[in-house]
């Protein structure tokens, strides 16, 4: 019985998988977003005058191999009032994000704690012409998180904290 | 043995674990399977697969579809992204009808090995599309139609009038055709199992060849779903044009595109283009006003344009500045016959000329220097103000003499002007040196149906030969700058003129100043001796008849029979009456009853302006408590002065107790004099587009002072644009004044406060108070036609909820301080000063390069809280100290000077208020950020109470009130 147990507690072992926030811009559809939209648990923030699109794209391949067919289109800087995208995640976890700018120039993506308001930090957002960029950051604490372009548009094709 | 037993079962389990990653790297995965094909309806070269794949992000990373000929050959591969949905599509472009085999795969990142579907066929057929023809008169009453290739067509058949024809090529020539008859046009599109047609296209055979038009929108504040065309009849060319969009019943406008403005345009503009060596032209076309602004601002218009150069199409960001010669309704404003005139908007002439590209590349302020801009309207008559509904025929002309500007209109009497000369063609030859584009134009906030388009063409070679220009008539400016009441007899008499002459002056029959030399532009000033009472002045300037304004232009007198303009250099002989009274002592006493004959007294006052007219340097004229209201409005003369260490003092009795109500005069309050106090007035009601206190002098102090409620804004600090930088006021100081509910009729003007457009250096505001005003708190705006203008302090002051009105009235677009404009570089300064709740920035340059930014708050404005920004390449000269903003709404913009990013300032970044350091500031960091109201301490500073007051009093950040 004891040996079934330890065989079955080590298969587990090797199957099981971490939870995770997730948002891919290949699961959702073309969209101008001017409210609070939920996707999953993530917030997508949009406000009259201070959109968010969704919209089909050409297929983009990141560094990795993953493939997206839309983007997400922070169509200008944003703040905590508007043009984000809200997260939980919990002390430990790493956000990592796919992004590029909508422009030749890296761009900033703010990576704001949305109770204090602090700063977490900034990720960059390579040029138009560059490839995807990567980018993450751990999370320092519990809570909920925003994502928003510090100036410019910044486009986003996927946001994973695990 | 018991160790032994476990390790076995761990090497088995191993074994098996290793067994299954040998196994396919999609086990447990499903094969992919295509569900549906099938051709888009939207777009029909597009054949959609849609297919069922799981992407766990593990085993199967991506899906790929691919697609194959009918001999087997791979066309195209697309891949899709992994996604939580199982069903997935990939879109193809087909290129040609055919039978096309599709098969969808799984992909897994780290292997060579897919996960195959089934193959799937599908049958595409190609559509056929309709063939887009154009039809061009050749000339000679020969019509030529050409379409583009049809795909998969075998040939077509063009019908004319009915009659078919087969052609292989993709266009026909059809000559000797009957002159002025116009033609149907057909073409078919013919495969072998299906065919398709065309639009049909008219078009009238004519001997002129036809001439190319294009569209295109550019210049400042235009916009692609404002700005644009729509072709009514391409044959006799008629459209549609649109500067703005409109509510759902088409009586108010939404939003605006583009403008007009004396230097640059922003329109909507279809045109042709013109080479000069070969062509001169006449363009004729009626145009019938679909919509207009009903609220005027002066800058919506349409007309007929020719330009040097053309703007960037779709380009907004940039002015567009061009020479220009045309016939347009706008704002058109002259002074005629010693009269100023203004109207928004007629139809007038407009030539901008003088600039090349180099002056253009100089900037602004030499644009406004080197380049020149005329405006003539051809009546400021009211009943010539456009109106929706009205039609206009109107005519630019090209010819060897220059540019005609023509409106020609039925029952125009012997002085009515019809037509504008812009003499030289090679004024519009300075940026582009070998053509010319002429056209239709619209801006901003009027769309128009333009018909009966007439292009006439001749040739320079043989048209007549150019005109001589006339001089160019320059109207005398010739003034006494004195006021018309005095308190000695030492009279200090002032004359301008903008020629040079010989200067004379008597007093009844006593010759006071004899035949002096005066020169344009400058001042002459003389003490003449007066007695009390009425002295009639008999001024007499005879011109220099050699003086000559500029080249090309002589001085001219206003015939105001035959209502036009002649060269003439005789003397020009002005009456003025002064009146000598004095008052002794040092206060006279006013009342809303009393009058003329009072005796200044507190028992026998006199009334308002007599008081004015005849108060001596040193003396106080004191308001009773009551409600004045003045039917002419009130002015200090220029002339009406105190003196340093001697001013002339206009104070209520009690602050806040007298009150001047312009409810029933046209205009309100200006001071033109210098070194005066005005002290506790409230000023209220100002007609419409006027404002409620203008101060236009020198050295005054206004204090104390209450402006509300008027029909622009409530103070302005302000000059003359006729006038010379010199002569624009300068070193004024507002203290402890309230400026509140000041609206203009188009919302989009009246502050709180301004200091503006004709101002000089040393003007000063200090503890002010700018609240719901229908535009800005403060706007310290300069243009490029009038230049830079001095530098002003704001120092101690409050600005909120300004935008809209204490009612709500307003749509909210009003700045807390706005420092500047038309990126024109002057060094303002704002210090410890509070903006919040505001309808738009709290704090911005508005394009002014060099703002200086001393301790300030911004809290809680509707956009930005700080907004510095310049415009075009120049230097950014900011400077920020001590700056707090907390909780905006967009994060603040310092973007184009990130060094201003310092331990110092602490911008909001969008979510929180930081300083370079990483230092926090919060709104808990704050005592109060609930806003209780305003008070005045007894000496005229301003509190805010705790509102907005740092609790660490020790932080030397903000504004400390």
């Amino acid at each position: 019985m004891k040996k079934f147990a330890l065989f079955f507690i080590v298969l587990i072992s090797v199957f099981s998988l971490s939870a995770e926030a997730f948002l891919s811009v290949n699961d959702l559809e073309s969209a101008k977003i001017v409210e609070r939209v939920e996707f999953d648990g993530v917030f997508i923030v949009g406000a009259e005058g201070k959109h968010v699109t969704v919209e089909e794209a050409d297929a983009k391949e990141a560094p990795d191999g993953e493939v997206f067919n839309l983007r997400i289109k922070l169509e200008g800087s944003g703040s905590a009032k508007h043009r984000h995208i809200e997260l939980n995640a919990k002390k430990g976890e790493t956000l990592k994000v796919y992004l590029i700018s909508s422009g030749e120039d890296v761009r900033n993506l703010a990576v704001v704690n949305k109770d204090t308001g602090a700063e977490i930090g900034v990720l960059d957002a390579p040029g138009k012409n560059d490839p995807i960029g990567i980018a993450s950051i751990e999370i320092p604490a519990d809570g909920t998180y925003l994502l928003y372009s510090k100036n410019k548009g910044i486009n986003i094709y996927l946001v994973i904290c695990e | 043995m018991k160790i032994h037993r476990y390790f076995i079962l761990f090497i088995v389990l191993c074994s098996s674990l290793f067994t299954l990653a040998a196994e396919s790297v999609f086990e447990g995965i499903q094969n992919p399977v295509i569900t549906s094909i099938y051709v888009d309806e939207e777009n029909p070269l597009e054949i959609v697969v849609e297919f069922n794949l799981e992407t766990d992000g593990k085993k199967v990373n991506k899906g790929l579809v691919e697609m194959f000929d009918e001999n087997g050959k791979l066309i195209e591969s697309k891949t899709v992204g992994r996604s939580k949905k199982i069903e997935k599509k990939a879109v193809f472009e087909a290129k040609r009808t055919g039978e096309y085999t599709f098969i969808a795969k799984g992909i897994n990142n780290k292997s060579e090995e897919t996960l195959d579907g089934e193959f799937v066929s599908f049958s595409y057929t190609y559509p056929l599309f309709s063939p887009s023809i154009t039809v061009k008169n050749l000339g000679d009453n020969t019509i030529y139609a050409s379409w583009d290739s049809v795909k998969e067509a075998g040939y077509y058949l063009v019908s004319l009038d009915g009659k078919l024809k087969r052609v292989d090529s993709t266009d026909i020539t059809y000559t000797g055709l009957e002159e002025n008859k116009r033609y149907e046009i057909t073409v078919y599109a013919v495969r072998s199992y299906d065919d398709i047609s065309s639009s049909t296209i008219y078009k009238t055979a004519r001997a002129e060849e036809d001439r190319e038009w294009k569209f295109s929108f550019f210049g400042q504040s235009t916009k692609e779903d404002r700005n644009r065309i729509e072709i009514l009849d391409a044959d006799n060319l008629a459209l549609k044009m649109y500067s703005c969009t409109t509510n759902s019943d088409g009586s108010d406008i939404q939003d605006k595109g583009g403008k007009f403005t004396a230097f640059h345009d922003g329109i909507t503009y279809y045109y042709t283009e013109i080479d000069p060596e070969r062509e001169n032209f006449e363009l004729t076309a009626t145009f019938e006003i679909d919509f207009i602004n009903p609220i005027a601002d002066g800058q919506e218009g349409f007309g007929i344009l020719a330009m040097d150069s053309l703007g960037a199409f779709g380009v907004s960001g940039t002015n567009h500045y061009t020479n220009s010669a045309g016939v347009i309704a706008t704002k058109f404003e002259e002074t005629i016959g010693g009269n100023k005139k203004t109207s928004k908007d007629t139809l007038g002439a407009r030539f901008v000329t003088g600039l090349t590209e180099e002056i253009i590349s100089g900037g602004d302020s030499l644009i406004a220097e080197m380049g020149r801009s005329l405006g003539r309207a051809y009546s400021y008559d009211s009943s010539e103000l456009v109106k929706k509904g009205d039609v206009y025929t109107i005519t630019l002309k090209m010819d060897n003499t220059g540019f005609h500007a023509i409106y020609r209109r039925p029952n125009l009497d012997e002085f009515g002007i019809d037509e504008y000369i812009l003499y030289g063609k090679e004024e519009l030859l300075q940026i582009e040196k070998d053509k010319i584009y002429v056209g239709l134009a619209v801006a901003r906030g009027c769309n128009v149906t333009v018909r009966d388009i007439s292009l006439k063409i001749t040739n320079p070679l043989t048209d007549p030969p150019a005109e001589e220009e006339p001089p160019e008539y320059v109207p005398y400016d010739v003034k006494v700058d004195s006021p018309l009441g005095w308190y000695n007899e030492d009279y200090k008499f002032v004359f301008s003129s903008n020629a040079d002459g010989t200067l004379s002056v008597k007093n009844k029959k006593n010759l006071v100043i004899d035949s002096v030399k005066v020169k344009a532009f400058e001042d002459y000033s003389e003490t003449i001796a007066i007695k009390k009472g009425i002295n009639d002045l008999t001024v007499t300037f005879t011109p220099d008849s050699s003086f000559i304004p500029w080249e090309g232009a002589v001085m001219a007198s206003y015939d105001n029979i035959n209502k036009k303009y002649y060269e003439s250099y005789a003397p020009i002989v002005i009456s003025q009456s002064v009146i000598y009274v004095p008052y002794d002592g040092d206060t006279l006493y006013v009342s809303p009853k009393g009058s003329s004959l009072g005796k200044g007294t507190y028992e026998d006052p006199l009334d308002l302006m007599s008081a004015i007219h005849y108060s001596a340097p040193g003396q106080t004229i004191v308001l009773k408590d009551g409600v004045y209201t003045p039917y002419d409005g009130v002015k200090i003369e220029r002339g009406n002065s105190g003196k340093e260490g001697a001013v002339k003092t206009l104070k209520a009795e009690n602050r806040g107790k007298a009150i001047l109500d312009f409810s029933y005069a046209s205009s309100a309050m200006q001071v033109w004099g210098d070194w005066w106090v005005i002290d506790g007035l409230e000023i209220k009601n100002s007609a419409e587009n006027v404002k409620g206190l203008q101060i236009a002098g020198d050295y005054n102090v206004i204090q104390y002072c209450y402006t509300h409620h008027c029909g622009d804004t409530g103070l302005q600090i302000s000059g003359t644009s006729g006038e010379p930088y010199d002569k624009w006021p300068h070193h004024n100081y507002v203290f402890s004044c309230i400026s509140h509910d000041n609206k203009d009729p188009a919302e989009n003007n009246a502050d709180g406060f301004a200091a503006k457009l004709t101002v000089r250096e040393g003007n000063v505001f200090d503890s002010c108070v700018a609240y719901s005003n229908i535009d800005d708190g403060w706007d310290l705006f300069a243009k490029i036609e009038t230049g830079p203008i001095g530098e002003v302090t704001i120092k101690n002051c409050v600005a909120f909820k300004n935008g809209s009105l204490s009612t709500g009235i307003g749509n909210g677009d009003g700045n807390g301080f706005k420092l500047g404009g038309d990126g024109i570089a002057v060094a303002h300064v704002l210090e410890n000063s509070v903006a919040f709740d505001n309808g738009k920035s709290g704090i911005t340059s508005n394009s002014d390069p060099a703002i200086i930014l001393r301790n300030v708050t911004s809290f809680r404005n509707n956009t930005t809280n700080v907004s510095l920004y310049g415009k075009g390449d120049g230097s950014r000269l900011f400077v920020a100290e001590g700056v707090v903003s907390v909780d905006g709404y967009d994060a603040d913009d310092v973007s184009e000077m990130p060094e201003l990013e310092s331990d110092s300032n602490f911008f909001f970044n969008g979510g929180q208020s930081m300083n370079k350091s990483g230092a926090v500031l919060k709104e808990s960091d704050f005592e109060s950020t609930v806003y209780e109201g305003f008070e005045r301490r007894d000496d005229g500073t301003i509190s805010l109470g705790s509102f907005l007051r740092l609790k660490d009093s020790t932080l030397e950040v903000g504004a400390h009130l």
